[in-house]
Protein backbone atom coordinates (compact mmCIF):
# COMPACT_ATOMS: atom_id res chain seq x y z
CA UNK A 1 0.00 0.00 0.00
CA UNK A 2 1.32 3.44 -0.88
CA UNK A 3 1.39 5.92 1.96
CA UNK A 4 -0.32 9.19 1.11
CA UNK A 5 -1.60 12.00 3.27
CA UNK A 6 -5.36 11.91 3.78
CA UNK A 7 -6.76 15.20 5.04
CA UNK A 8 -8.91 14.72 8.12
CA UNK A 9 -10.01 11.27 9.31
CA UNK A 10 -13.58 11.51 8.05
CA UNK A 11 -15.30 8.15 7.54
CA UNK A 12 -17.47 9.50 4.69
CA UNK A 13 -14.42 10.80 2.85
CA UNK A 14 -12.62 7.50 3.19
CA UNK A 15 -15.63 5.58 1.84
CA UNK A 16 -15.73 7.79 -1.25
CA UNK A 17 -11.99 7.40 -1.77
CA UNK A 18 -12.08 3.61 -1.28
CA UNK A 19 -14.94 3.28 -3.78
CA UNK A 20 -13.11 5.43 -6.31
CA UNK A 21 -9.97 3.30 -5.89
CA UNK A 22 -11.95 0.25 -7.09
CA UNK A 23 -11.95 1.79 -10.59
CA UNK A 24 -8.18 1.28 -10.93
CA UNK A 25 -7.04 -1.56 -13.19
CA UNK A 26 -3.49 -2.90 -13.33
CA UNK A 27 -1.26 -0.98 -15.73
CA UNK A 28 -3.56 2.02 -16.16
CA UNK A 29 -2.23 5.53 -16.76
CA UNK A 30 -4.25 7.67 -14.38
CA UNK A 31 -4.69 11.41 -13.96
CA UNK A 32 -5.83 12.53 -10.51
CA UNK A 33 -7.60 15.82 -9.85
CA UNK A 34 -7.15 18.02 -6.83
CA UNK A 35 -8.79 16.87 -3.60
CA UNK A 36 -9.91 13.35 -2.71
CA UNK A 37 -8.61 11.78 -5.95
CA UNK A 38 -5.03 12.40 -4.80
CA UNK A 39 -5.68 10.14 -1.79
CA UNK A 40 -7.08 7.26 -3.86
CA UNK A 41 -3.75 5.54 -4.62
CA UNK A 42 -3.37 4.84 -0.90
CA UNK A 43 -6.21 2.32 -1.33
CA UNK A 44 -4.91 0.49 -4.39
CA UNK A 45 -5.76 -3.22 -4.15
CA UNK A 46 -2.87 -5.70 -3.75
CA UNK A 47 -1.05 -6.48 -6.97
CA UNK A 48 -2.51 -3.51 -8.85
CA UNK A 49 -0.03 -0.95 -10.15
CA UNK A 50 -1.01 2.27 -11.87
CA UNK A 51 1.14 5.03 -13.33
CA UNK A 52 0.04 8.44 -12.12
CA UNK A 53 0.10 11.41 -14.46
CA UNK A 54 0.34 14.88 -13.00
CA UNK A 55 -0.85 17.45 -15.54
CA UNK A 56 1.92 19.91 -14.69
CA UNK A 57 4.23 17.43 -16.40
CA UNK A 58 4.91 14.18 -14.55
CA UNK A 59 4.36 10.55 -15.52
CA UNK A 60 5.14 8.28 -12.61
CA UNK A 61 4.27 10.59 -9.76
CA UNK A 62 5.01 8.90 -6.44
CA UNK A 63 3.85 9.19 -2.85
CA UNK A 64 4.12 12.34 -0.73
CA UNK A 65 7.69 12.86 0.57
CA UNK A 66 8.91 12.12 4.08
CA UNK A 67 10.36 15.06 6.03
CA UNK A 68 13.68 15.93 4.43
CA UNK A 69 12.72 14.52 1.03
CA UNK A 70 10.61 17.52 -0.01
CA UNK A 71 11.70 19.46 -3.11
CA UNK A 72 10.23 22.85 -4.12
CA UNK A 73 10.68 21.94 -7.79
CA UNK A 74 8.64 18.75 -7.45
CA UNK A 75 4.95 19.48 -6.85
CA UNK A 76 1.53 18.36 -8.15
CA UNK A 77 -1.18 20.67 -9.59
CA UNK A 78 -2.54 21.09 -6.05
CA UNK A 79 0.84 22.65 -5.16
CA UNK A 80 1.61 19.79 -2.77
CA UNK A 81 5.13 18.36 -2.59
CA UNK A 82 5.43 14.91 -4.20
CA UNK A 83 8.12 12.37 -5.18
CA UNK A 84 8.91 10.48 -8.38
CA UNK A 85 8.71 6.72 -8.82
CA UNK A 86 11.48 4.82 -10.59
CA UNK A 87 10.82 5.10 -14.34
CA UNK A 88 9.17 8.51 -14.07
CA UNK A 89 9.41 11.07 -16.87
CA UNK A 90 9.11 14.85 -16.80
CA UNK A 91 7.81 17.24 -19.49
CA UNK A 92 5.84 20.45 -20.05
CA UNK A 93 2.11 21.02 -19.55
CA UNK A 94 1.58 21.14 -23.31
CA UNK A 95 2.88 17.56 -23.59
CA UNK A 96 0.73 16.60 -20.66
CA UNK A 97 -2.51 17.78 -22.27
CA UNK A 98 -1.33 16.42 -25.59
CA UNK A 99 -1.19 12.89 -24.23
CA UNK A 100 -4.61 13.39 -22.64
CA UNK A 101 -6.14 14.60 -25.93
CA UNK A 102 -4.46 11.72 -27.74
CA UNK A 103 -6.45 9.33 -25.58
CA UNK A 104 -3.40 7.83 -23.88
CA UNK A 105 -4.62 8.40 -20.32
CA UNK A 106 -6.90 5.53 -19.29
CA UNK A 107 -8.68 7.14 -16.36
CA UNK A 108 -9.07 10.54 -14.76
CA UNK A 109 -10.64 11.29 -11.41
CA UNK A 110 -11.91 14.80 -10.83
CA UNK A 111 -12.34 16.49 -7.47
CA UNK A 112 -15.47 18.60 -7.03
CA UNK A 113 -17.46 20.38 -4.36
CA UNK A 114 -20.77 18.83 -5.38
CA UNK A 115 -21.63 16.17 -7.94
CA UNK A 116 -25.14 15.60 -9.31
CA UNK A 117 -26.48 12.09 -9.89
CA UNK A 118 -26.23 12.54 -13.67
CA UNK A 119 -22.66 13.78 -13.52
CA UNK A 120 -23.09 17.54 -13.30
CA UNK A 121 -20.36 19.11 -11.19
CA UNK A 122 -20.25 22.30 -9.14
CA UNK A 123 -16.86 23.93 -8.70
CA UNK A 124 -15.62 27.05 -6.90
CA UNK A 125 -16.95 29.48 -9.50
CA UNK A 126 -20.46 28.07 -9.18
CA UNK A 127 -20.85 27.03 -12.83
CA UNK A 128 -22.21 23.58 -13.52
CA UNK A 129 -19.98 21.48 -15.79
CA UNK A 130 -20.70 18.10 -17.31
CA UNK A 131 -18.38 15.32 -16.20
CA UNK A 132 -16.87 13.51 -19.20
CA UNK A 133 -15.41 10.03 -19.14
CA UNK A 134 -12.04 9.93 -20.90
CA UNK B 1 -29.40 26.43 -19.01
CA UNK B 2 -30.74 22.87 -19.27
CA UNK B 3 -28.40 20.07 -18.36
CA UNK B 4 -28.85 16.96 -20.44
CA UNK B 5 -27.46 13.51 -19.73
CA UNK B 6 -26.72 12.95 -23.39
CA UNK B 7 -23.91 14.53 -25.29
CA UNK B 8 -21.27 16.94 -24.19
CA UNK B 9 -23.31 20.07 -23.51
CA UNK B 10 -20.40 22.27 -22.50
CA UNK B 11 -18.43 21.71 -25.72
CA UNK B 12 -21.56 22.34 -27.82
CA UNK B 13 -22.34 25.63 -26.11
CA UNK B 14 -18.75 26.93 -26.46
CA UNK B 15 -18.79 25.97 -30.13
CA UNK B 16 -22.13 27.64 -30.99
CA UNK B 17 -21.53 30.74 -28.91
CA UNK B 18 -24.18 29.94 -26.31
CA UNK B 19 -21.92 29.83 -23.29
CA UNK B 20 -21.86 32.86 -21.00
CA UNK B 21 -18.27 34.02 -20.58
CA UNK B 22 -18.89 36.91 -18.19
CA UNK B 23 -21.77 37.98 -15.95
CA UNK B 24 -23.03 41.39 -14.76
CA UNK B 25 -23.09 41.83 -10.98
CA UNK B 26 -26.86 41.21 -11.11
CA UNK B 27 -26.36 37.76 -12.69
CA UNK B 28 -27.46 38.59 -16.23
CA UNK B 29 -25.10 37.68 -19.04
CA UNK B 30 -22.60 40.38 -20.04
CA UNK B 31 -20.56 38.52 -22.66
CA UNK B 32 -21.36 35.37 -24.62
CA UNK B 33 -18.67 33.20 -26.20
CA UNK B 34 -17.88 33.67 -29.90
CA UNK B 35 -19.13 31.07 -32.36
CA UNK B 36 -16.24 28.74 -33.15
CA UNK B 37 -15.51 27.12 -36.48
CA UNK B 38 -15.57 23.31 -36.61
CA UNK B 39 -14.22 20.88 -39.16
CA UNK B 40 -14.16 17.10 -39.50
CA UNK B 41 -10.86 15.27 -39.74
CA UNK B 42 -11.06 11.55 -40.50
CA UNK B 43 -14.67 11.49 -39.37
CA UNK B 44 -14.07 13.18 -36.02
CA UNK B 45 -15.23 16.75 -35.38
CA UNK B 46 -12.73 19.33 -34.13
CA UNK B 47 -13.14 22.90 -32.94
CA UNK B 48 -10.67 25.46 -34.25
CA UNK B 49 -8.79 27.30 -31.51
CA UNK B 50 -6.47 30.13 -32.43
CA UNK B 51 -3.15 30.18 -30.64
CA UNK B 52 -2.30 32.86 -28.11
CA UNK B 53 -0.09 35.60 -29.59
CA UNK B 54 2.22 36.56 -26.75
CA UNK B 55 4.22 39.76 -26.87
CA UNK B 56 6.36 38.94 -23.83
CA UNK B 57 7.04 35.73 -21.94
CA UNK B 58 8.53 35.68 -18.43
CA UNK B 59 9.94 32.22 -17.92
CA UNK B 60 11.57 30.55 -14.91
CA UNK B 61 14.33 27.97 -15.45
CA UNK B 62 16.99 26.16 -13.44
CA UNK B 63 20.00 26.67 -15.71
CA UNK B 64 20.58 29.07 -18.57
CA UNK B 65 23.71 29.89 -20.55
CA UNK B 66 24.66 33.11 -22.37
CA UNK B 67 23.10 31.86 -25.58
CA UNK B 68 19.76 31.50 -23.78
CA UNK B 69 19.76 27.70 -23.80
CA UNK B 70 17.74 26.55 -20.80
CA UNK B 71 17.27 23.46 -18.72
CA UNK B 72 14.39 22.80 -16.33
CA UNK B 73 14.85 20.99 -13.05
CA UNK B 74 12.33 18.32 -11.98
CA UNK B 75 8.74 19.55 -12.56
CA UNK B 76 9.78 23.14 -13.30
CA UNK B 77 8.72 23.14 -16.97
CA UNK B 78 4.93 23.66 -16.68
CA UNK B 79 4.03 26.22 -19.34
CA UNK B 80 7.49 27.83 -19.27
CA UNK B 81 8.80 26.02 -22.34
CA UNK B 82 5.77 26.56 -24.54
CA UNK B 83 5.21 30.20 -23.52
CA UNK B 84 8.93 30.82 -24.04
CA UNK B 85 8.63 29.55 -27.59
CA UNK B 86 5.37 31.40 -28.26
CA UNK B 87 6.18 35.00 -27.33
CA UNK B 88 7.96 37.57 -29.48
CA UNK B 89 10.29 38.47 -26.61
CA UNK B 90 11.20 35.90 -23.97
CA UNK B 91 12.92 36.91 -20.76
CA UNK B 92 14.36 34.09 -18.68
CA UNK B 93 14.85 34.15 -14.91
CA UNK B 94 17.44 31.48 -14.10
CA UNK B 95 18.35 29.89 -10.78
CA UNK B 96 21.84 29.36 -12.21
CA UNK B 97 23.58 31.09 -15.11
CA UNK B 98 26.25 28.76 -16.52
CA UNK B 99 28.99 28.75 -19.14
CA UNK B 100 28.05 27.94 -22.72
CA UNK B 101 28.60 24.20 -23.16
CA UNK B 102 27.88 23.27 -19.56
CA UNK B 103 24.34 22.14 -20.37
CA UNK B 104 24.63 18.99 -22.53
CA UNK B 105 22.99 19.59 -25.94
CA UNK B 106 20.43 16.84 -25.39
CA UNK B 107 19.52 18.31 -22.00
CA UNK B 108 18.42 21.66 -23.40
CA UNK B 109 14.65 22.03 -22.97
CA UNK B 110 14.20 25.59 -24.23
CA UNK B 111 16.61 26.50 -27.02
CA UNK B 112 18.42 29.83 -27.04
CA UNK B 113 16.91 30.80 -30.38
CA UNK B 114 13.70 31.59 -28.51
CA UNK B 115 15.32 33.60 -25.71
CA UNK B 116 16.10 37.31 -25.70
CA UNK B 117 17.47 37.94 -22.21
CA UNK B 118 18.68 35.89 -19.25
CA UNK B 119 18.49 37.28 -15.72
CA UNK B 120 19.83 35.77 -12.48
CA UNK B 121 17.02 34.83 -10.10
CA UNK B 122 17.31 36.37 -6.65
CA UNK B 123 14.04 35.08 -5.16
CA UNK B 124 14.09 32.45 -2.44
CA UNK B 125 12.55 29.19 -3.58
CA UNK B 126 9.52 28.36 -1.43
CA UNK B 127 7.02 25.54 -1.00
CA UNK B 128 3.34 26.49 -0.93
CA UNK B 129 1.84 23.25 0.45
CA UNK B 130 4.36 21.17 2.31
CA UNK B 131 2.72 17.74 2.28
CA UNK B 132 4.22 14.69 3.92
CA UNK B 133 3.40 11.01 3.65
CA UNK B 134 1.31 9.68 6.51
CA UNK B 135 2.47 6.67 8.50
CA UNK B 136 0.49 3.57 7.35
CA UNK B 137 -0.51 2.85 10.96
CA UNK B 138 -1.76 6.41 11.51
CA UNK B 139 -3.65 6.17 8.20
CA UNK B 140 -5.60 3.11 9.43
CA UNK B 141 -6.33 4.75 12.80
CA UNK B 142 -7.72 7.84 11.06
CA UNK B 143 -10.34 5.75 9.26
CA UNK B 144 -12.02 4.52 12.45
Amino acid sequence: MLTLAVAGGDDKRERIIRRAAKEFRDGMYVNLGIGMPLAAPAFLPEGIEVILQSENGILGMGRYPRPGEEDPDLINPGKETVTLNVGASLFGSHESFGMIRAGRIDLTMLGALQVGMYGGMKNLRGRVQRLTRK
Amino acid sequence: MNISRDGDLLTCEVQTGQLPMKYHPDGTVAVMSDVKETRDFKGKPFVMEESIAGDYAFVKVDKADRLGNCRFRKAQNNFNEVMGKNAQITIVEADHIVEVGEIAPEDIHLQGIYVKKVIQSTEEKKIEKLTFAKDPEKLLEAGE
